[in-house]
């Protein structure tokens, strides 16, 4: 019974976040377009972009491979693992010792290294130089993750994420300076992997700036859905992850009632409001950033998580 | 090639198996070898305690292609499978040349701009006429490499130096050179009367 339940859980988890991930996007914009004094569009709109992409025709270039038309479902499929992983509302999912921390980030980062190939393949100038824009970006991004991660791991004593969790909810913690460090470098980090405004704008065309729209420009119908739905997901992931690192408060235990289930889940979507309103509010108050100035914020990461484990190599109680 | 790519892919999808073939190795370099892989459950591997750190790489894999599938199943038979081809978006020129295909080296250009200021200390070197001058602009690039600089042209300086200096005996007279060869064989044998 208990397995069931355990399974239950998963397949809801895994419902859950493919369903709340467009809606994240949807409120990320609306309250940008509110903070600009707009009216944005409404929250569901993401929703009605997806069903009226995969209801169109795949236009698809001439010299296009197999490859191009099987990444995109490739790529959802790793992010959608990667997101099922996190532990959103209850910690100790049933798959949840099938991948770490590590194996999470390895997921993102095979997708991103089938999107840059789907960049090259079919051989326009677009989206070259948004792949080798993206790689760039990930050559930065990822080692300041697996500092992030290094750092978490010596004070948690797991890459586990539901150990992880549970460790950080209790008292043992404390306010420690590098975890402030691993915070800040991890939503850097964040910012950075998912093309938001310092680094990269989602909303625009503009080939001087463009890195994520350049490698999906000859993607269309359902095959852009799929990526649409993959950026919204990867989004709703990394917020989840900071939520369930450094806000873990509310996560339901193992074996939790349904009442206890049902206010896990409120707080999850409370937390996923405060970390998409963060989010709109850091967007319209910068703007963004020359390519080439990109590998100082991210060096900024990096040095930050270096800084967070040497010193938890100084005294594991800083 | 594809042969190693596959060999790649199961090493990922069972690690369990390389990390058991490979402990022999760790275990002459490193002194100490991971606990034996092959007998945890479920093929999937746990480093030092299930609570720390664990990995089934089938499960991911087979989470993977269900997950893709399943995508893949509901898009075709509830949405859409209609396909049509095209010729690719050219940005306004439709005579593509080679001048402007990306290359190897166009994709590593923005990680060399990065990582070549501080790794080759490279300069970019400008040179734009003015609007009245139809001289060709220049951009040139110069690099520098630090570990050769650094590593080996001392060495190799040295090794040229003293190559320069002994050359001149190789055109000494028979005589200067039996000479020479008679004091170094004495030297020599001094050396080794002396060392202890």
């Amino acid at each position: 019974m208990a397995v069931i339940v355990d399974f239950i859980v998963q397949a809801a988890q895994m419902l859950l976040v493919l369903l709340l991930a467009p809606l994240l996007t949807g409120f990320v914009r609306k309250v940008r377009a509110r903070l600009l004094r707009r009216q944005g569009p409404p929250l569901i709109q993401p929703y009605r972009d997806l069903v009226r992409l995969m209801r169109k025709d795949v236009v698809l270039a001439e010299n296009a491979s197999w490859l191009f038309r099987v990444i995109p479902y490739l790529i959802f499929a790793a992010t959608w693992v990667a997101a099922s992983l996190v532990p959103t509302f209850r910690t100790g999912l049933l798959f949840s010792w099938s991948a770490d921390l590590i194996a999470i980030i390895a997921l993102l980062g095979s997708a991103r290294f089938f999107l840059a190939l789907a960049g090259l393949d079919v051989g326009t100038s677009f989206g070259g130089i948004g792949s080798s824009r993206e790689v760039m970006i990930a050559s930065l991004a990822e080692p300041a993750m697996i500092m992030i991660v290094f750092t978490l791991a010596l004070i948690a004593g797991s890459t586990q994420l539901s150990a992880m969790a549970g460790f950080l909810a209790s008292s043992a913690v404390g306010l420690r300076v590098s975890l402030a460090l691993a915070l800040l470098a991890l939503i850097m980090v964040a910012i950075a992997e998912n093309a938001r405004i310092p680094i990269d704008n989602p909303a625009t065309h503009l080939e001087l700036t463009m890195v994520h729209e350049a490698m999906v420009l000859e993607y269309s119908g359902r095959h852009l859905a799929l990526i649409d739905l993959t950026a919204s997901l990867k989004l709703l992931l990394y917020v989840s992850l900071i939520a369930c690192i450094f806000v873990p408060w509310g996560l339901a235990p193992p074996g939790a009632d349904l009442f206890a289930l049902a206010s896990a889940l409120a707080a999850y979507v409370g937390k996923l409001a405060i970390g998409g309103f963060l989010l709109a509010l850091f967007e319209t108050s910068i703007a963004k950033m020359r390519v080439f100035r990109v590998p100082e914020f991210l060096g900024a990461a990096l040095m930050l998580g270096l800084l967070a484990t040497l010193l938890l190599f100084v005294s594991r109680g800083l | 090639m594809f042969a190693f790519a596959a060999l790649c892919l199961i090493a990922g999808i069972l690690p369990g198996f390389f990390i058991d073939a490979l402990a022999p190795a760790v275990q002459d370099l490193a002194g100490d070898r991971m606990p034996v892989q092959s007998d945890v459950a479920w093929l999937s591997i746990v480093p030092i305690a299930a609570s720390r750190s664990s990995y089934n790489g089938l499960l991911v894999f087979v989470f993977m292609c269900v997950s893709g599938g399943l995508a893949a199943f509901a898009i075709h038979r509830l949405a859409s499978d209609r396909l049509r081809r095209a010729p690719p978006w050219d940005c306004g020129y439709p005579d593509a040349s080679p001048a402007t295909q990306y290359s190897a080296s166009s994709f590593a250009q923005p990680i060399r701009r990065v990582f070549g200021s501080a790794v080759f200390r490279a300069r970019e070197h400008v040179d734009m006429p003015r609007p009245d001058d139809l001289r060709a602009a220049r951009l040139t690039v110069e690099l520098r490499d630090l570990v050769w600089e650094t590593l080996y042209a001392p060495i190799a300086g040295a090794v040229a130096f003293a190559a320069d200096r002994l050359n001149h005996l190789q055109f000494l007279t028979i005589r200067q050179f039996l000479s020479l060869v008679v004091a170094a064989l004495v030297l020599l044998l001094l050396v080794l009367a002396i060392w202890p």
